[in-house]
């Protein structure tokens, strides 16, 4: 509603009377960040202490405001905007809730009047009461003539209840010729009669879809909101870390087993390796049996030429002897001999077991197949005799 | 007179040209006319493809041993000088090796032969003075001087016109030819005749149909009317140049419409030369066309559709494409130089070569002119029939004739062979040393052979590598005693073997052989004094006779290089073939041996003279198998002859023995009536049959028992299984596998009954060893059986068990009777008397003369 009525108005001054948090329920935080100037008044110090961060360039009291200035005892109730300095309304809130945390402090006490010595000559905007019942006492440190806000909200109802008290002070307003143009079930907002022209169409209606207005997370109409979110956000975060730690394990077991396989493989290249040098010291030894064993046929080769050689210096030797004269003398001696051994074989072996030997034969074949045969036909050999045989002659 | 021809001339690559046609052709004229004259004709042997064709050619014609095989060293053509000694060496080989031959006069198709290829070519005269003619077509190389471009192709040229100069005769292709020879060389008159030339009967005015014509010419790439110029050659002499010189000089009209076309092989060099010359001259591209090699068929198509036909070689010997173009009917212009007005024989048609313009001119004339251009054709035709093959033929064999009158054959002083090698060194012009001393007597061997008599030579390569006692190798041992104690007359016998690299004696095998046969008599005694003499390597000569007498599976196809090189030199090839089973019936052997067979059969089918099989039933199969087999012969289909076997077993050589427990399985036989069953156990050989047909009887309770001998062969596992676990097996059934011949003989004399059961068979040796012991005989009813047991036998037919079990309970009270079909009556042989057969089979005489014993032989 303050916003609707001071639209218009750049860089404004305002008074909050009771500010309490910047940021929760904060009536000036809007105005500050639009860049208006404040002034906050402030008993807690808890909250003293988070104005005074959250409004830089702005007034902060530490202080309740009173009719007179002094000190003055002040019943904090911490984490609520309830804290007081009005005895009965304390009797109040201790009576419906006996576990409520208080604390009595002593703080100063300004009067309205000092407060508006801060603002200096500047126009004030708008000035928020809200002190927990010590309304009239407010009030009644107030100084019209020297300062006059355009627009004054308070509290009215009695604390923590929708039971209105506007009664005791609003005379004081009414004196100082302000006018009440709006109540919104817990604030009246007053007007100045020089501006309530100016200002009174804006309090017409109440609230609405065109003001856009917008609540901030904190606010207490979000809450449910907020807690139904927050929920939410809670449950992925669970899940998320769930699956988190699932990759984490994984990942550790996929680790060990790479390092299992690794070990596995270098064991197994060694084996290898120690076969392969096995095999081969293997072939190194065939080698060798082989060079052996070739030197044996190159010697062995070598006797059979030395044998055959010899067998044909036997053989001219027998034809010469064949061919000889006392040989074809003596051979009817050599008949009547053959002939009487082959009689005695006859008597001394009955039959002779024939067997079939096909052996005997393959191995003459094989020796025929060695190198002493003869390559050149008879016909060849006789052709290159004579050739040989034959005078040069010049050509 | 005994002519002989040396043909060299029709072998090397010129065979394809005219000198070898005209060699070929030739020779086919003299010898229609040459009735009353022995001719022969001398190929070499190293060309031998050509050789080949030429024998196979000349085998109608002339008996094989008129044509004389020369193979002279591999590498004797002059255009290598590594050959050179080669080369000289075998001038004198070739003329004594002619002159061993005995004619009266020589004839050389073709001297100059012997620079490209290995032929081998010369008139000495020294060795021995036969009159040689030699056939002359030109002196080209000795006119141009630059026609012959390296010097080695010079030197040979020059050495071979030196033999020119030694001939007796020369037979010149024409007059202008002659008188070339007589002025260049001084030849004597007398010494050249002129016999001229002529076409192969084929060129001749045709009538072909002009669509074919047009198609054949757009093949060819003719478009227009044309001028041809057939120059068989593309040397300078032919004179390109000024032929399209005088082309492009035509006038415009006559030269566009039509093309200047030269047919023959040529290579790219020249092609593009011919092109660039045209060009050159202002021919269009496709004016000119270089069809390059067309076949006979159409170049006398060419010629026919000509409009000229153009010559204008500056030199030749004869020109032959003018005459054909003549006898094609074509209008006909030539140069007016060497031969060529001769052949012409018409100055009109003639003009100046060296003269561009003198050529344009006729040229034009016989394309504008058609009265002129008829004229040219009608006077070509004419011109034509003066030249004939008979004319050429008969003029060549006068020449010959007088020759021979005139010179009678002076013999020699000394024989052939002592003046052969003083020849050889003189020739060669140094001293040969080992190593060329060797190879030139190899080849000297490969001619003259030392030994007079013809020989016949037995292969008995897988007998010698193992005697496996197969009936094959009972056939072969047999057949070689038979030849061995007598060889056919005027030959002697001797048992050879391939070592896979020559064929050799088998003096080694021999021995063995006949110590075998003598032990098995007496002992072995006597013959252990054998020597064992070296296995020389053969000497074959025209003239021996081969006889593949074993199966040789291996060895036939391994030598068969050799075996053609030898049916090339004049030595006849005869195989015997014992049976087309393999072919015919391959599921009964291993699967390789179908192919094998048949390569072997291919083999021997290509390069036989004679094929003789073991009974006729083969041979017709044989023969259907020839037929249909498209074999590639060498020379000339075999003949296919057949006889058969003998059946006394103790002509074979036989072995001795017996088996273990044979007195007591002799009792046992005693009992019951036996049939006995020879053969090895193959597949089909029918054993598996045979004995389930036996356990019907045995069911039955007959009183028969069953004796198999026979070695186990091949795919008869579940055969051999039967046998060795069969309940009868000693009892009733007997098998003996390997039993020697002399058991053999004995269970002959025991059984009563032989079962041939084989389903194939080439002959059946055991049919006709039971007729031999009057054993009678119950078979399948094959052809093969018929043939040889006739009516000797009792058949039967299928392939079920209960047929046998039929046949036997058929055959048993016939027996008992002494009605059954007795083989006494079946024909057998003796061993001797199927070696007659088979020496008449192959058409050799048989020997007169009392066959001596073994042990009397020396080898």
């Amino acid at each position: 509603m303050l916003h609707r009525a001071l639209e218009s108005v750049e860089n404004g001054v305002y008074i909050d009377i009771g500010a309490q948090h910047p940021e929760i329920d904060s009536v000036s935080r809007a105005f500050f960040e639009r860049g208006w100037f404040g002034v906050h008044v402030e008993p807690v110090p808890e909250y003293a202490e988070m104005l005074r961060e959250a409004r830089p360039g702005d007034a902060v009291i530490q202080a309740a405001v009173s009719s007179e200035a002094g000190e003055i005892s002040l019943a904090v109730f911490p984490d609520t905007g309830l804290s007081t300095v009005v005895e009965s309304v304390v009797k109040g809130h201790a009576g419906q809730n006996e576990q409520v945390a208080m604390r009595r402090e002593v703080v100063p006490a300004v009067t309205l009047a000092m407060v508006a010595n801060e603002v200096g000559n500047r126009e004030v905007h708008w000035l928020k009461i809200d002190v927990e019942g010590h309304e009239k006492a407010v009030l009644e440190g107030w100084d019209p003539s020297r300062l006059r806000p355009w627009i004054c909200v308070i509290e009215a109802t009695q604390p923590n209840s929708t039971e209105p008290n506007h009664a005791e002070w609003e005379h004081i307003l009414l004196n100082a010729r302000y006018e009440c143009v709006y109540a919104d079930g817990l604030n009246r907002f007053y007007v100045a009669s020089e501006k309530a022209d100016r200002l009174r169409p804006a309090f017409q209606t109440p609230p609405n879809v065109f003001d856009n207005c917008q609540l901030g997370e904190h606010a207490s109409m979000c809450r449910e909101l907020a807690v139904r979110h927050h929920r939410r956000l809670s449950a992925q975060t669970k899940h998320y870390e769930a699956a988190l730690l699932d990759v984490t394990e994984s990942r550790s077991q996929l680790a060990r087993q790479l390092a299992a396989t690794t070990a596995d493989l270098s064991h197994q290249l060694n084996v290898a390796q120690q076969h392969q040098n096995e095999l081969l010291n293997v072939a190194q030894q065939h080698q060798n049996e082989l060079q052996m064993r070739q030197t044996e046929l190159e010697t062995a080769s070598y006797q059979l030429s030395v044998a055959q050689q010899h067998q044909k210096e036997l053989e001219t030797a027998y034809r010469e002897l064949k061919a000889s004269v006392s040989w074809r003398l003596t051979a009817p001696l050599r008949i009547l001999v053959d002939w009487t051994s082959a009689l005695l074989g006859l008597l001394l072996n009955r039959t002779e077991k024939h067997a079939d030997n096909p052996s005997t034969q393959r191995s003459s074949a094989d020796q025929d197949r060695s190198i002493n045969l003869p390559t050149m036909s008879p016909a060849a050999s006789a052709w290159k005799m004579e050739l040989s045989q034959t005078e040069q002659s010049p050509d | 007179m005994r002519l002989l021809i040396d043909m060299q001339g029709a072998q090397s690559a010129s065979r394809f040209r005219g000198i070898g046609r005209y060699s070929l052709t030739l020779v086919q004229h003299l010898l229609r006319i040459a009735e009353g004259h022995e001719v022969l004709i001398l190929l070499n042997g190293q060309l031998d493809a050509a050789a080949d064709a030429l024998v196979k050619l000349f085998l109608n014609d002339l008996p094989r041993e008129h044509i004389v095989i020369f193979e002279p060293l591999p590498g004797v053509a002059w255009s290598k000088p590594a050959n050179h000694w080669r080369a000289r060496a075998m001038e004198p080989v070739r003329e004594a090796f002619i002159a061993e031959h005995e004619p009266d006069v020589v004839l050389i198709t073709s001297l100059f032969e012997g620079y490209h290829d290995d032929a081998s070519t010369s008139v000495r005269g020294d060795l021995l003075a036969i009159p040689t003619a030699v056939v002359h077509y030109d002196l080209i190389p000795l006119a141009n001087p630059d026609y012959l471009q390296q010097e080695s192709q010079r030197v040979f040229y020059r050495h071979k016109c030196q033999q020119l100069l030694s001939a007796d005769l020369l037979l010149t292709i024409s007059d202008a030819s002659r008188q070339e020879v007589i002025d260049r060389l001084g030849v004597p008159a007398q010494a050249v005749t002129n016999i001229s030339a002529a076409v192969a009967e084929a060129f001749c005015a045709g009538g072909q149909d002009s669509v074919t014509v047009r198609q054949a010419l757009l093949r060819l790439g003719i478009q227009k009317p044309f001028v041809l110029y057939t120059p068989g050659g593309f040397d300078p002499r032919k004179n390109f140049e000024r032929l399209i010189e005088a082309v492009a000089a035509l006038p415009d009209a006559v030269r566009a419409q039509h093309q200047l076309v030269i047919p023959g092989k040529l290579d790219e060099a020249i092609a593009q030369t011919l092109t660039k010359t045209a060009a050159r001259c202002g021919l269009a591209p496709d004016h000119l066309k270089l069809v390059g090699y067309v076949s006979d068929e159409d170049l006398r198509m060419l010629y026919r559709s000509t409009a000229v036909f153009v010559f204008p070689s500056l030199h030749e010997g004869f020109g032959l494409p003018v005459l054909e173009a003549m006898a094609c009917g074509a209008p006909v212009i030539a140069s007016n130089t060497s031969s060529l007005p001769e052949v012409v024989g018409n100055p009109d048609a003639l003009f100046d070569p060296l003269d561009s313009g003198s050529i344009a001119d006729k040229l034009a004339r016989a394309l504008t002119d058609p009265a002129f251009t008829r004229s040219l054709s009608d006077r070509g035709l004419k011109q034509v029939a003066a030249f004939s093959w008979e004319k050429t033929a008969s003029r060549a064999l006068a020449a010959l004739e007088a020759l021979a009158a005139q010179r009678a054959n002076v013999k020699p002083s000394q024989s052939i062979q002592q003046g052969l090698s003083d020849a050889i060194h003189a020739s060669v012009g140094e001293v040969l040393d080992d190593a060329k001393s060797e190879i030139v007597a190899r080849c000297l061997a490969n001619h003259f052979a030392f030994v007079q008599q013809p020989q016949f030579f037995i292969d008995v390569t897988e007998l010698r590598m193992a005697d496996t006692k197969t009936g094959i190798h009972r056939v072969v041992r047999s057949l070689l005693l038979a030849f061995l104690s007598s060889p056919p007359a005027g030959f002697a016998a001797l048992p050879i073997y391939y070592d896979g690299t020559s064929f050799r004696h088998a003096r080694g095998f021999l021995t063995a052989f006949h110590r075998e046969g003598a032990s098995a008599k007496n002992g072995g005694a006597l013959s252990a004094k054998r020597t064992e003499l070296a296995d020389d390597i053969v000497d074959f000569c025209a003239g021996d006779v081969y006889l593949g007498l074993d199966f040789n599976v291996s060895s036939t196809p391994e030598a068969e290089d050799h075996l053609r090189r030898l049916s090339r030199r004049g030595v006849r090839l005869c195989f015997v073939v014992y049976d087309m089973l393999p072919l015919l019936c391959p599921q009964w052997w291993p699967p390789e041996m179908e192919k094998r067979f048949e390569a072997w059969l291919r083999c021997l089918s290509a390069m036989a003279d004679t094929i003789c099989c073991i009974s006729a039933a083969v041979a017709q199969e044989l023969e259907a198998w020839l037929q249909q087999a498209e074999v590639r012969v060498q020379h000339a289909n075999p003949k296919i002859r057949h006889f058969h076997l003998g059946a006394d077993l103790a002509s074979s050589a036989p072995t001795a023995g017996w088996p273990p427990g044979y007195d007591e399985i002799c009792e046992r036989l005693g009992a019951g009536t036996t049939f006995l069953m020879v053969g090895t156990v193959e597949p089909r050989k029918g054993h598996a049959q045979v004995v389930a047909g036996f356990d019907e009887l045995w069911a039955a309770g007959a009183d028969v028992n069953l004796v198999i001998l026979g070695k186990p062969g091949w795919m008869v596992a579940d055969v051999m299984a039967a046998l060795e676990s069969h309940p009868q097996r000693g009892e009733r059934l007997f098998w003996f596998e390997a039993a020697s011949d002399e058991c053999l003989e004995d269970l002959y004399a025991r059984a009563d009954c032989l079962i041939a059961a084989s389903e194939g068979e080439g002959f059946g040796l055991p049919l006709i060893e039971a007729a031999q012991h009057g054993v009678p005989i119950i078979a399948r009813d094959l052809p093969v059986f018929r043939e040889v047991a006739g009516d000797g036998a009792l058949y039967f037919n299928g392939p079920e068990s209960a047929e046998i079990a039929k046949a036997v309970a058929r055959w048993i009270p016939l027996f008992e009777e002494g009605t059954a079909p007795a083989s006494t009556a079946i024909e057998w042989l003796t061993w001797r008397e199927s070696a007659l057969q088979l020496l008449a089979a192959l058409e050799l005489p048989s020997a007169e003369a009392p066959p001596t014993t073994p042990e009397e032989m020396t080898c």
